[in-house]
Parts: structure tokens; sequence; C-alpha cells
């Protein structure tokens, strides 16, 4: 499904590592895909790895719109 | 968020005697769509599919198109067709360098910033600009690969060349009536677990290459499908085969569009009604294909001979990594008393 979800950077580790919060639980992820990355910036993750970096703004509108689309899919049993 | 793939491994004496996949996809979170101002869903699908966005917008664009009645200009699919491109190469990098980490390949630190470069030149809006060079470096510049480059150190890590693997059944442009007239019917449940009469196809690189089933000419039709999309990018789009893009109507009106994603054939089926708002949207993704609990790569399993403990494990996750899956996965792996 493609997915891939924002996580904010909350401190910055050696060896391209860093920590971020997702959905409130902190992760080490790898940032060796991305560049230019800061604290207090939002990466978008998949399986452990920072794939690009987000502003705070389109990050909170894909934070919505998975919010909405986690909903409908509870709605609907596949 | 919860979902994903559990893929459960019994092990005798070296060899796989059985596998079970268990899905917990969120298929419909499709649904968010439905309601939404048709001109919206482009950029709502690539954000909600981060991973392939580009190419679930398209898809989301053409099918909308379709089913408003609006036909696709040429300077449109060729524009969408750059776009697959890059994507292209940018997802197999991405997903063959993720693999190998996680099995303790190792890539240097000029291989790495060649990898980082060439993930920058495929962002949207870059153009590809650096793409050829930083491929280059990686042993990926159409000549055959030296053999400590990165590109052939990767090859040689999966597996030797030949193993006696059969032809592997690839979903082609030819299945996309069956594939649309199940969906027409059944919606999310066939894109949950879609099928075709007497078969399990696959979808991605090799099965767009009509290759064999060796994990090693899984990985080297990636390759082979990095270069092909950097020398489409360099040509400007203009040998792009027709099939990268299909879209129409199906008899009901939906509209429909089927795309050649990094990781094989994605199909998005869409209605809109009188408001300009979408009343129905179905996406089916080619993860629903490759790991279909009955599908290719389990059946692929079965009776190979891995060896024991970590080196089963390895061989097992390469595997599913050429597979490619767009979620996480958990692999459980038992082993039992030779046979």
């Amino acid at each position: 499904m493609c997915l891939a979800i924002p996580a904010l950077v909350t401190e910055k580790l050696p060896d391209d590592m860093a920590r971020v919060s997702l959905e409130g639980v902190s992760k080490i992820i790898s940032l060796a895909l991305v560049d230019d990355v800061a604290v207090g910036d939002y990466v978008i993750l998949h399986v452990g790895y920072a794939l690009t970096r987000l502003d705070a703004a389109e990050a909170e509108r894909t934070l919505a719109l998975l919010d909405e689309a986690i909903a409908a899919h509870d709605g609907v049993p596949v | 968020m919860k979902g994903g793939l559990h893929l459960e491994v019994a092990l005798s004496g070296g060899v796989v005697r059985s596998a079970q996949l268990r899905s917990r996809r969120p298929v419909s979170l499709c649904r968010a769509m439905v309601g939404r101002p048709a001109a919206d869903v482009p950029a709502a699908v690539e954000r909600l599919y981060a991973l392939c966005g580009r190419s679930h917008r398209i898809a989301a664009r053409f099918a909308l198109d379709a089913a408003r009645g609006r036909t696709m200009t040429e300077a449109a699919r060729r524009e969408a067709v750059r776009d697959l491109a890059t994507e292209r190469v940018g997802e197999h990098l991405r997903s063959t360098f993720t693999t190998a980490a996680g099995l303790g390949f190792a890539t240097t630190p000029v291989e790495k910033d060649a990898l980082r470069a060439a993930l920058i030149a495929t962002r949207p809006g870059a153009k590809g600009a650096g793409l050829a060079s930083a491929l280059a470096v990686l042993g990926l510049d159409g000549a055959p690969p030296a053999p400590a480059s990165w590109t052939m150190r990767m090859l040689d890590a999966v597996g030797p060349e030949a193993d006696g693997a059969g032809p592997v059944d690839g979903l082609s442009p030819a299945d996309d009536p069956a594939v649309l007239a199940g969906l027409a019917g059944s919606g999310l449940a066939y894109a949950a677990l879609p099928h075709l009469p007497l078969r399990r196809p696959e979808t991605g690189p090799l099965a767009r290459s009509f290759g064999t089933a060796a994990p090693r000419d899984r990985l080297a039709a990636r390759f082979a499908e990095i270069l092909q999309a950097a020398t489409l990018l360099h040509n400007d789009a203009e040998e792009a085969p027709k099939s990268w893009i299909a879209r129409g109507t199906l008899l009901d009106g939906s509209g429909f569009a089927a795309v050649e994603s990094p990781r094989g054939r994605l199909y998005h089926v869409t209605a809109v009604d009188t408001q300009g708002r979408v009343a129905r949207f179905v996406v089916l993704a080619p993860t629903e294909w490759n790991f279909h609990p009955d599908g290719p790569l389990v059946h692929a399993l079965p009776g190979l001979r891995l060896g024991t403990g970590t080196a089963a494990e390895e061989r097992i996750r390469w595997l599913v990594g050429l597979f490619d899956p767009c979620v996480a996965y958990t692999l459980d792996l038992t082993e039992g008393a030779d046979a």
C-alpha cells in the first residue's frame, strides 16, 4: 500500500542516525538517504529510513489525511 | 499504524517445508478519497501513498479524467512517463540499499554519497540532474559492472547465476481486462485478494522482463530497469512503451487507470458524481499480488534449500526484499529436525 509516515526529528545521533517521535513513540532511525535534516524537521519514514524531509505544514496535512484514511479503513473490514 | 505482513517459514534439514503469509494491509484506506472534490484527489493520494506517490498521483489523475470523459494528451502522457521513470529509479535504488543494509551488506562512503546523489536526482522536480554520474559510481553505467562495483557485489551477495529456477508468471497489460472486471465486480474485496483463474501472477521488474525466478535474476531485472529508466529520462521519454499507462472507462462508466509503478502494475478505479466529487475509489497495489497469501512468494519458498540458522534467514530476507513489499513485514522462522 506504499505507506510511509511523517515523524518529527527530536535528536540527531552519530553515523547518520536520529531519534524521531512517531505517533508519540520515540524511535531510532537512519538518515543515510536524506540530506540537510535538522532537529525539528519532519521526515517521511519507511522501514527505519527517512525518505524525504517535510516542512511542518506538509507533515500536518499528511498526518491529518492518514487519520482520515484510518478512520475510513476502520469502518470497512476487508 | 497497524498493519503489515507476517511470514512464517518452517525449515527441516535446511529445506523449506512450508510457508504461510498473513496480511493486515490496510487496503481500504483509499475510501478516504470518497466525497472529496475530484480535483484534490491526485495530490491527496500522492501524500497518502508516499512510497510510490507519483505512480498513485498519475493513476488517480488519469482514472479521474477517464471517469469525467476527458482525454489524455500526448504531452500529459510523456510527462507522466518521465515521472514514472524517475520514481522507478529512486525506489529501486532505495529498496535495494535498505534490504541489503539490513543484511549487513557493506556500502562504502563513496557509494553512499553516490546513492544519496541519485536519490536526490530522482526527487519530484529534480529532473534527473546528476543521475548518470551517480549511477556510474555504483556500477550502473550500461557496461558490464566491474567485479568490485556495488552492483556486482550486490548480485554476488544474492546468489549464483543459475539455479534451475523456472520462468515467472508475470501480470501483464494483457491481463488488464480480467483484473478490471474483478475490480468492477467486487471492488475492495478483489483489491484485497486479487486473483486470476489457474494462476498466481507476480508483478514488478522480473515480471516485466519475463525472466526466471532465480533471486539473482530478480535483482538483475531491477538493475536493468534502473538503466532503462535512466536512459528513457535521458531520451526525454520517447521510447517508453505505451503499456506503462493504460486508461479508459468500464461498462458502468467508472474510470480506470493502470500504470507501471516501481513494484508493478498499479490499478485505480473511480467514479465521479455530478457535483464533481469522488463517488467511488478503489486501489489495487502490486503488493497485493506479490504477497497474496496464496501467491508467488509463498509458493516460491517450499523446497528451497537454504541451509540453517542465520544463513537461511538471510536468504529468506533477500527473497522477500526482492519481491519488494511496500509495507513492513515480520518473519518467524522455525527449524525442525533434519529430514
